[in-house]
């Protein structure tokens, strides 16, 4: 078992304990979002050369009010470890293992604009169809996409967001 | 002056001696040593003379030799060694030979160094020309996309985005 999973264990069972993992791995996936595009932040909160005190009140100041308690502990946990840079490994090991508890498949979906209720249910039904089992939707939203969605479903990704048609447009050129 | 007044004073006269008979037997026994002296040693000196004669002949005889040896010597050696001139020109003409196969050589070598040179510059002018094309063709590419993605992103409204969204699951239902 790796240090990501041992974390991501650890999450998965406190979240289980206050009984909202959806709503703590869709925050956790946020905060992950934003370290990844965020460089300064996810190197000073990986430093241990700064004092965990100081890093957790940076934390606080980002957060303060927009998450839940679980989610703001489990965060200042990882931090205080000094396992900040690989934040999103562990976050995304923890969703995997909160949809397989589940029964489910974890599809991260990536989009522009939040989905509304109606087209994540519909999303779900046509990947749950390609994966022949039930998925469970990670939402995230991400401007870089500009438009359309990105799904990730293991190690597929169903690309069909703006962005990549602006890619392609570009490697033509 | 004292010699006058000795003879002045002989019997004999300034020339002989006072006693003839000392002049005759002193003569005599002058004679019978002198015979004596060419009986004995007349020989010897005279096969000395001879010997010298004959080393000096023969000394001759080996210096005639020696030259004759030495003058057959020297004609053959003449025969032998080339002619000074002809061997001086045969060396100026090797000289000047290798001299003019080294300049052609040279020239050679220096015209294809710098057919090299000069293929090397054009071939290196030509990949900087081809990487700043490429470069370029990169930088318009990458403002085009960053262009295109701020216009698009402007002009996608919320109705935009959700159509967009339900195109994408549309096809993921038909797949």
């Amino acid at each position: 078992m790796s240090v990501h999973s041992s974390y991501a264990d650890a999450i998965h069972s406190v979240a289980s304990a206050e009984g909202d993992i959806a709503r703590t791995r869709s925050e956790l996936a946020s905060f992950s979002r934003a370290l990844k595009d965020n460089g300064e932040l996810r190197t000073t909160l990986a430093n241990s050369l700064i004092p965990a005190d100081t890093r957790n009140k940076i934390v606080d100041d980002l957060l303060q009010g927009k998450v839940s308690d679980t989610t703001r502990g489990i965060i200042a946990m990882i931090v205080t470890a000094g396992r900040g840079g690989a934040f999103s490994e562990i976050v995304d090991e923890f969703a995997a293992k909160a949809a397989s508890a589940s029964g489910n498949r974890l599809a991260v979906v990536r989009s522009a604009v939040p989905l509304s209720a109606d087209q994540q249910a519909r999303l779900a039904t046509a990947l749950a169809k390609q994966a022949g089992g039930p998925v469970e939707l990670q939402t995230e939203i991400d401007p870089s996409v500009v438009g359309g969605v990105v799904t990730t479903l293991g190690d597929t990704v169903i690309d069909g967001s703006v962005r990549s048609r602006i890619n392609k447009m570009r490697e033509a050129l | 002056m004292s010699l006058p007044i000795l003879a002045a004073e002989g019997p004999n006269g300034p020339q002989l001696a006072a006693d003839i008979n000392e002049v005759i037997w002193g003569s005599l026994a002058f004679f019978v040593i002198l015979g004596i002296i060419i009986w004995k040693a007349g020989p010897a000196v005279v096969k000395a003379l001879n010997g010298r004669t004959e080393r000096i002949q023969r000394e001759f005889d080996e210096a005639q030799a020696a030259r004759s040896a030495a003058e057959l010597k020297l004609s053959t050696s003449s025969a032998d060694t080339p002619d000074l001139g002809s061997e001086k020109r045969r060396i100026m003409a090797e000289a000047q030979e290798t001299a003019t196969r080294l300049r052609v050589d040279t020239a050679a070598r220096a015209k294809a160094e710098a057919e090299a040179m000069k293929e090397r510059a054009t071939s290196d002018i030509q990949n900087q020309t081809r990487q700043a094309l490429a470069d370029l063709r990169e930088e318009i590419a990458s403002l085009t996309r960053d262009s295109t993605e701020v216009l698009v992103g402007e002009q996608l409204d919320a109705g935009s985005q959700s159509g967009l969204i339900d195109t994408y699951i549309s096809s993921l239902e038909g797949a």
